[in-house]
């Protein structure tokens, strides 16, 4: 039954059970080396020579794949990679510092984004978490295998602390079906598969509640600004509210899913990104990019990861929002994010193997 | 010993890739159709196999016997998966991402073979057995617990539950193959 479907992916996992081998094979060389293997006679020293060439290299793919402690003294692309966490999951960036979830710790870690040390470490329970800098506050929604999401917390960025858990419900009791949280200057928005819910950050109470039929599709994508919330469904439609009031001003047919980037309206697909013309709909230009996981706006460019086309590593690719030229393309030399964001200057990019890897044009 | 001859537990104990490779074999088919059933959605259960035997494939080496059958491990990892595509409201593909593999775009023709293998309603064919077969089928079958686990549940021997098992399915078998 399905044989095709099966076979391909038979033979997916064969390719990547053999990439995994080498990569074994590699760290395990590497520590030989590094326990103090030594060539016991004159006859062994120019094999040894050949050997040790050999795994010198080794040991410089190893490190990629491991990471590395030490901040690089880069000015441009990656300038550091660290490992502050066990396995994150997100990343953003304000209040002057990065604010990273440690699903493996179980916290979210407050790092300062010169010496890369963490600052805090603030407790809150299992989980994997989503976050969100806006109205002076970092939120963090907290995800539950086994029943509804919630709740969200506010942590008071002064102090690093939880100031609130607030219950994912309306005030008539009607439960918010949370998927994720997006924040601006003086808004928060939670966002589930069948609509989306304004907090007022002075009352902790979801306020506004803005359902969007969606039959068998779901909204899988947001975008807040200033000026307004965009919604992507998966049945097409591109939705933008007022990030105020919950008004449906537009809709447009995009397929794709939304990023405003210093006013330019992107729609980022599998495979390419786009500029939409927020009017009409039409697509202002198309640029190809590998195919595409994670996204996010910094220093007033999108910054994606493309990063199939290139092997299995991430490559961080800067476009211009308005001309849709690439210009940054970073090899990150270790696996794809979890998520990326802007920190000052920098890209930070959280991966699920604890590490970070900053990425600066 | 050639590889065919090992178990699932066996295959899963060893670190080469034609050993994963076999145990993939074994265990597809019965993954995609655990999908199948409880989405719904051809594709959805597609990409849930896949970001399945992705996880197991990175953690295999986390495997131990002693805890139980390399098909319930499997199975757990599957349960897991499908909790979190509903909560989110799609399947992740964090696994598969960091092993370098990239989204496999099934067929129409896979997506028909897919549907049809969650098309068996089985869960209410089981309604029908007698209710000590029904609930050790369901368990079994359905929700993917062991004999050794359901026996300690039930506070019986693992025998007895076998062939509580082995008698309902006797039974499924009539009833499936007396359709037209």
């Amino acid at each position: 039954v399905s044989e095709d479907f099966v076979t391909r992916l038979q033979l997916q996992l064969r390719e990547a059970a053999e990439r995994e081998e080498q990569r074994g094979r590699l760290a395990r060389s590497v520590r030989s080396i590094a326990r103090g293997a030594r060539p016991v006679t004159l006859a062994h020293a120019a094999a040894f020579a050949l050997v040790a060439a050999v795994l010198a290299y080794a040991g410089y793919l190893a490190t990629a794949l491991r990471g590395d402690e030490r901040p690089a003294k880069r000015q441009s692309g990656v300038v550091a990679r660290f490992t502050p966490g066990e396995a994150l999951d997100d990343v953003v960036g304000g209040f002057g510092s990065a604010w990273v979830s440690d699903t493996g710790g179980n916290a979210v870690l407050r790092i300062d984004p010169r010496t890369h040390r963490v600052v805090a470490r603030i407790r809150v329970g299992g989980g994997d978490l989503g976050l969100a800098v806006g109205a002076g506050s970092l939120w963090a929604l907290q995800y539950n295998a086994s029943g509804p999401n919630g709740p969200l917390l506010r942590i008071d960025p002064r102090t690093n602390r939880v100031v609130a858990r607030i219950a994912l419900t309306m005030r008539s009791g009607v439960p918010v079906a949370a998927a994720g949280v997006v924040a601006s200057h003086d808004n928060v928005w939670v966002i589930g598969a069948g609509g989306a819910y304004r907090l007022d950050p002075a009352s902790g109470r979801f306020t506004v509640a803005v359902p969007v039929r969606v039959g068998a599709y779901i909204i899988d994508s947001a975008s807040l600004d200033g000026s307004a919330l965009w919604l992507g469904v998966t049945d097409g439609r591109l939705i933008r509210l007022d990030p105020r009031t919950g008004v449906r001003e537009r809709v447009l047919r995009v397929h794709v899913m939304p990023i405003t980037v210093s006013g330019a309206l992107l729609a980022v697909g599998q495979y390419e990104v786009r500029r939409i013309d927020p009017d009409s709909g039409r697509a202002l230009w198309r640029v190809p990019v590998g195919t595409i996981y994670r996204y996010n706006r910094a220093g007033g460019l999108l910054w994606v990861d493309g990063s199939a086309s290139h092997g299995p590593f991430a490559r961080l690719s800067a476009l211009d929002p308005r001309t849709g030229r690439v210009v940054a393309a970073y090899d990150t030399r270790d696996f794809q994010p979890e998520a990326l964001a802007a920190v000052g200057p920098e890209v930070w990019v959280a991966l699920n193997s604890g590490r970070v890897i900053v990425a600066r044009r | 010993m050639t590889l065919t001859t090992l178990s699932d537990e066996e295959l899963l104990a060893r670190a080469d890739p034609a050993s994963f490779e076999l145990f993939y074999r074994h265990q597809a088919q019965r993954v995609l159709a655990y999908f199948a059933r409880r989405t719904h959605e051809p594709e959805l259960a597609a990409d849930l196999t896949a970001e399945t035997f992705a996880t197991a494939l990175a953690s295999r080496r986390r495997y131990r016997r002693a805890r139980g059958p390399a098909a319930a491990w499997l199975f757990g990892i599957a349960a897991k998966k499908l909790a979190d595509a509903r909560r989110k409201g799609y399947a992740e593909s964090r696994a598969r991402r960091r092993l370098g593999m990239e989204r496999l775009e099934p067929t129409d023709e896979d997506l028909r073979r897919i549907e049809q293998l969650g098309s068996l309603d089985v869960a209410s064919l089981v309604d029908v057995l007698p209710p000590d077969q029904g609930g050790v089928v369901r368990a079994h079958v359905i929700d993917e617990l062991g004999y050794r686990e359901l026996a300690d549940d039930l506070h019986t021997s693992e025998a007895v539950v076998r062939k509580r098992v082995s008698r309902g399915l006797a039974t499924l078998r009539d009833k499936i193959g007396s359709r037209p």
